[in-house]
């Protein structure tokens, strides 16, 4: 197995497998992150229509769209989604020369927006009533109240969910393979093929995402500390020291 | 007699099957302080959040400023920007500093306005174009006389001298998860004030705060109410009520059950429920 993994650094450390593994890394962060603030757009948008009161025509429909929407997204696999758009879509639309890479955030954007928008309600219903209210009672429009007070107190209550979606989304990347993307499974692959190393190549696989993993997480516990200033009392420091 | 600001016909308000408010007509005077008293789950929020149309009414209208607010078809924004609320629970804007809570609305609505008028003007001055061509008369624009820059910083000196006013212009930059009670809820009435209403409706103000925060509370809305502001007010503080108010609505049955000055209804209550509920809570 050492043995296995000298060949696998060996294979890495020249140049053009040293690119391949950084293009692969590129890739699958890039689509997660773009994928991940689509997904977040879409799913706030969502997410209001979800919770909107249904008394005008126009919510209503919206509101079945967005179930419709919703359904599709997560009831198919994302291989589906990806091979669907890629294969059947692009011909049929007749759009030419979309990079693959483009696809992918697409997909995994519109397809993370159906889960962020159930996170999102869920974070919007987490969050008083009592501050949609005073909004309202503000003359304050439901988008503007919903924007302004409601969703960024939501986002608040949700970052850490939301850092779960984005791990997910980082680990669904292996499918773009499918639509022949280069991420890191690839380019672990193909680094891994001289003296057929795969062993190798999947525990440092393996690591890469565990690395990753770790810094998101690190990234959504800065996140949360950075949005909790609101929740922090001005001048604790001098009082907690004394007690 | 003084100008109508509110006027309440054939109110019905139901939830479900059940009905809160039967039938009820009244108007609100300008200068007028209404308190509006009634056991626990008579209609007395429901009635004033009605106002407001914070609930919506299920049969009669609510008049405000010439229009009815229980139509669907009127701008109810435009009118609540003009009838403040104060909350039990203050419903401060958590994610927002004291400054930001109180000029949110009013630098928002003002900037609203502003893009609407540029919006307008645009597309006056395309049509302006056409009209010269075909030498026909030139629509004047609508005159912009504040920049966004302006709105904001009135918005900002209107709020600080607001903060002035109930000494706590120290807190302009916190957030009001430090703040008391008192401190929030005396907040959230200049927030409501900041946006020059006609009229200001409170609901039971003071009943989420602890006892010694009360005072404070109570002295800024007598302050209020001595300085002209029209008010509807529920609440459970007698004395307070008494002091301040120049009409008292007892509600009972979704109706209300007696009215009049404060000695009329404290010294001489006609209706029994007035009697037993007066026994009750003096
Ligand atoms: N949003 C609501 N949905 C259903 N029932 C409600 C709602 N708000 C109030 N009610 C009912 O209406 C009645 C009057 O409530 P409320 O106006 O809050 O009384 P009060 O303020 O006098 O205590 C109560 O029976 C209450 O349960
Ligand atoms: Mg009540």
């Amino acid at each position: 197995m050492l043995e296995n993994i000298k060949v696998f650094f060996k294979n890495l450390s020249g140049e053009n497998f040293t690119d391949l593994f950084f293009e692969g890394l590129w890739n699958t962060v890039k689509i997660a992150i773009l994928g991940l603030i689509i997904g977040i757009v879409i799913g706030t948008v969502i997410g209001i229509i979800k919770v909107a009161p249904k008394y005008k025509l126009g919510m209503r429909i919206l509101d079945k769209i967005s179930t419709v929407y919703v359904a599709i997204f997560r009831g198919t696999p994302m291989v589906a989604q990806l091979l669907i758009a890629y294969y059947l879509l692009l011909p049929l639309l007749g759009v030419k020369g979309v990079e693959a890479v483009n696809v992918g955030v697409a997909v995994f954007g519109m397809n993370s927006g159906a889960y962020v928008s159930e996170i999102m309600r869920g974070g919007i219903n987490s969050v008083d009533p009592g501050q949609t209210e005073a909004g309202r009672a503000l003359g304050l429009s439901y988008p503007t109240t919903m924007l302004k007070i409601v969703v960024p107190q939501a986002i608040k209550n949700i970052i850490p969910t939301l850092g779960n979606e984005f791990i997910t989304l980082i680990k669904d990347t292996a499918v773009l393979s499918f639509i022949s993307i280069v991420d890191i499974n690839v380019a672990v692959k193909q680094i891994a093929q001289p003296g057929y190393v795969y062993s190798a190549g999947y525990l440092f696989m393996a690591v890469v995402y565990i690395v990753l993993v770790l810094v998101i997480t690190g990234l959504v516990k800065l996140t949360e500390h950075f949005l909790n200033k609101s929740d922090r009392k001005y001048g604790t420091t001098k009082s907690a020291k004394k007690s | 007699m003084a100008e109508e600001i509110i006027r309440v016909e054939h109110l019905y308000k139901r939830f479900g099957d059940n009905e809160v408010l039967r039938d009820i007509s009244t108007s609100i005077y300008e200068r007028e302080k209404v308190v509006i008293l009634g056991l626990s789950g008579s209609g007395k929020s429901t009635l004033l959040r009605c106002l407001n149309c914070m609930e919506d009414p299920s049969g009669g209208a609510i008049y405000f400023d010439g229009e009815n607010l229980a139509d669907f078809k009127v701008d109810i924004n435009r009118h609540r920007q003009k009838i403040g609320m104060v909350f039990q629970q203050f419903n401060l804007f958590n994610n927002k500093t004291v400054i930001q809570n109180i000029t949110l609305a009013p630098v928002h609505i003002g900037v609203k306005g502003l893009r609407r008028a540029q919006r307008i003007n645009f597309f006056r001055k395309i049509g302006n174009m056409f009209r010269r061509l075909f030498k026909k008369e030139e629509k004047a624009l609508v005159t912009i006389e504040k920049t966004k820059a302006d709105i904001v910083k009135e918005a900002k000196e209107k709020a600080h001298e607001l903060l002035r006013r109930i000494g706590l212009e120290d807190k302009a930059n916190v957030y009001p998860s430090t703040l008391s009670g008192g401190q929030k809820q005396r907040i959230a009435i200049v927030r409501a004030l900041a946006m020059n209403p006609k009229v200001m409706l409170f609901d039971e103000p003071t009943s989420a705060l602890d006892p010694e925060m009360v005072g404070e509370v109570l002295d800024l809305i007598k302050q209020l109410a001595d300085e002209g502001m029209t008010m509807v007010i529920v609440t459970h503080e007698m004395g307070f009520a008494r002091e301040v108010a120049t009409r008292v609505l007892f509600m009972a049955d979704g109706n209300i059950a007696e009215e009049g000055s404060p000695e009329e209804v404290f010294d001489h209550p006609k209706n029994p429920k007035t009697v037993q509920f007066l026994k009750a809570v003096l």
